[in-house]
């Protein structure tokens, strides 16, 4: 009897648990654009752990690509723009909880991130880049690294690329330093990684060259970055989209692109 | 890699603007969790057959279930049931309950390693259950939760940085922050190990001239 109505208890609390968590994710929708411009502040969240899209500066202040391309938006909206940082796993969480009016952190559009929030245009496009030396050797395309020993960090986009071509000898390294420093000492021939992350490095190793491919073995990396609005925001949604265009147009985009990736921009939003 | 102090200096007031949100939250999570924690575990031992199966229940899914979950359920799924705490107070709410389990089960067992035979002693003194509980057993068990409830106190210090996911900056977090702008990752994270060391030292050292006093 005693254990029965233990089992029975437990039961419902958990059922009473997830009963909860359903709920969230259920707030106001269509009112999100109205209540910035009433508030006058544009509140969003990012995890300020990711340079050079969002970290802090010298006074710990947020700054960043991302922080940036959310503060000219803002300005399009008429409005200043807060940023609260939170780890990035319950970013999209909060968003939903209305904690928040936008997520931007440097977020790839994913199939599952699309069945919780709706993303805007996308305004950056992750190509891979594949940084060499030039006195060395000679890459025009991904299949020129055939034969050549390639250095990339686990796990990453760049690690699981340089595996599907055959015929090249993958060193992995647990931090994209160490493999870019083993290049510098002619340890690897070449290093795979994400386009922006390679150009920062190869702008002040002038000895080094970086050339950007979005196909390797005929799979396409593209990974595309987008701002976060809550499910069924549409309005919203569509004022983000217009804004990012006309910052396309306007010039705002690839000064803010040149700034913190010192190329031009390969993508624009529109 | 080499450790660079200056940034660690440099960073200090940064880093103890995090540290202010650890300890704050810490302590008052554990004075709600050691006021709860030790009225689920007297309900739990001589709450009668209900009350005692109920705070059963809630100690063994409470303390089988990651503090994350809690923290989450009552930031994020309470509001829909028109309960919006805000963030430090959710976060407060949330640990306070998760670590009440846990000093629950330390009471408990400190209740229980005092020998039956002084309860029945008090009893052949004709002292009702209460009058042994509150003359005889928990004078005693004071002394015996202490060690382990500095340790929970440790412990809970470092789950704050759970926090970190409702959006807050603790001490663990910020010093990610500093670690990611400048491609640093062990200095910062020295830094605040030795703020955390700055936090727990003393607890520990207090609760030790506790424990000596009391004994």
């Amino acid at each position: 009897m005693k254990k029965r109505l233990f089992v029975c208890t437990v039961f419902c609390l958990i059922v009473s648990l997830f009963a909860a968590t359903m709920f969230v994710g259920c707030g106001s929708k269509s009112a999100t654009l109205a209540s910035i411009k009433k508030a006058g502040v544009l509140n969003w969240g990012s995890d300020p752990t990711f340079a050079p899209f969002e970290f802090i500066d010298k006074n710990n202040q947020p700054t960043g690509f991302d922080v940036e391309l959310v503060g000219a938006i803002a300005k399009k909206l008429g409005v200043s723009s807060k940023m609260t940082s939170g780890d990035f796993g319950g970013l999209l969480m909060s968003l939903s909880g209305n904690k928040f009016d936008l997520v931007c952190a440097a977020m790839t559009i994913t199939p599952d991130r699309q069945k919780k929030v709706d993303f805007s245009i996308p305004y950056y496009r992750a190509d891979m880049g594949i940084m060499f030396k030039p006195a060395r050797v000679s890459i025009t395309k991904p299949e020129d690294l055939v034969g050549k020993k390639v250095g990339v960090q686990t796990g990453t986009t760049g690690d699981i690329s340089a595996r599907k071509i055959k015929g090249v000898d993958v060193h992995s390294y647990p931090d994209i330093q160490l493999a870019t420093l083993d290049l510098e000492n002619n340890k690897v021939d070449a290093v795979v990684n994400d386009y922006p992350v390679c150009t920062a490095y190869a702008s002040t190793h002038p000895d080094l060259k970086v050339i950007d491919t979005t196909n390797i073995a005929g799979e396409d990396l593209t990974q595309l970055y987008s701002i976060a609005v809550r499910k069924g925001d549409t309005v919203f949604k569509a004022t983000i989209d217009k804004a990012l265009r006309d910052l396309a147009k306007d010039g705002t985009y690839a000064v803010l692109y040149k700034k913190y990736f010192h190329a031009n921009p390969p993508y624009l939003p529109q | 890699m080499k450790l660079d102090f200056p940034l660690i200096w440099q960073k200090l007031p940064f880093l103890l603007g995090g540290a202010w949100t650890t300890f704050s939250l810490t302590c008052v999570s554990m004075l709600f969790a050691t006021i709860a924690g030790l009225l689920i575990g007297l309900l739990n031992m001589f709450g009668g057959k209900v009350l005692g199966a109920i705070t059963r229940v809630y100690i063994e899914v409470v303390r089988g279930t990651p503090a994350l979950l809690l923290i989450c359920i009552v930031y994020f799924a309470l509001p829909s049931a028109g309960i919006n705490l805000p963030q430090f107070t959710a976060a407060a709410v949330s640990l306070a309950a998760c670590y009440a389990a846990y000093i629950a089960e330390v009471f408990r067992s400190a209740v229980e390693s005092i020998p039956k035979g002084q309860t029945e002693a008090a009893f052949s003194l004709g002292m009702s259950r209460m009058q042994s509980l509150r003359y005889v057993i928990l004078p005693q068990t004071f002394r015996r939760i202490l060690p382990p409830l500095a340790n929970e106190f440790a412990a809970l210090i470092k789950d704050t940085s759970l926090v970190a996911f409702i959006s807050m900056e603790d001490l663990l977090y910020r010093s990610k922050m500093v670690s990611a702008s400048t491609f640093d990752y062990l200095s910062p994270l020295l830094g605040a190990a030795m703020i955390y060391l700055a936090m727990t030292l003393p607890i520990m050292q207090w609760s030790r001239s506790l424990e000596r006093k009391a004994s």
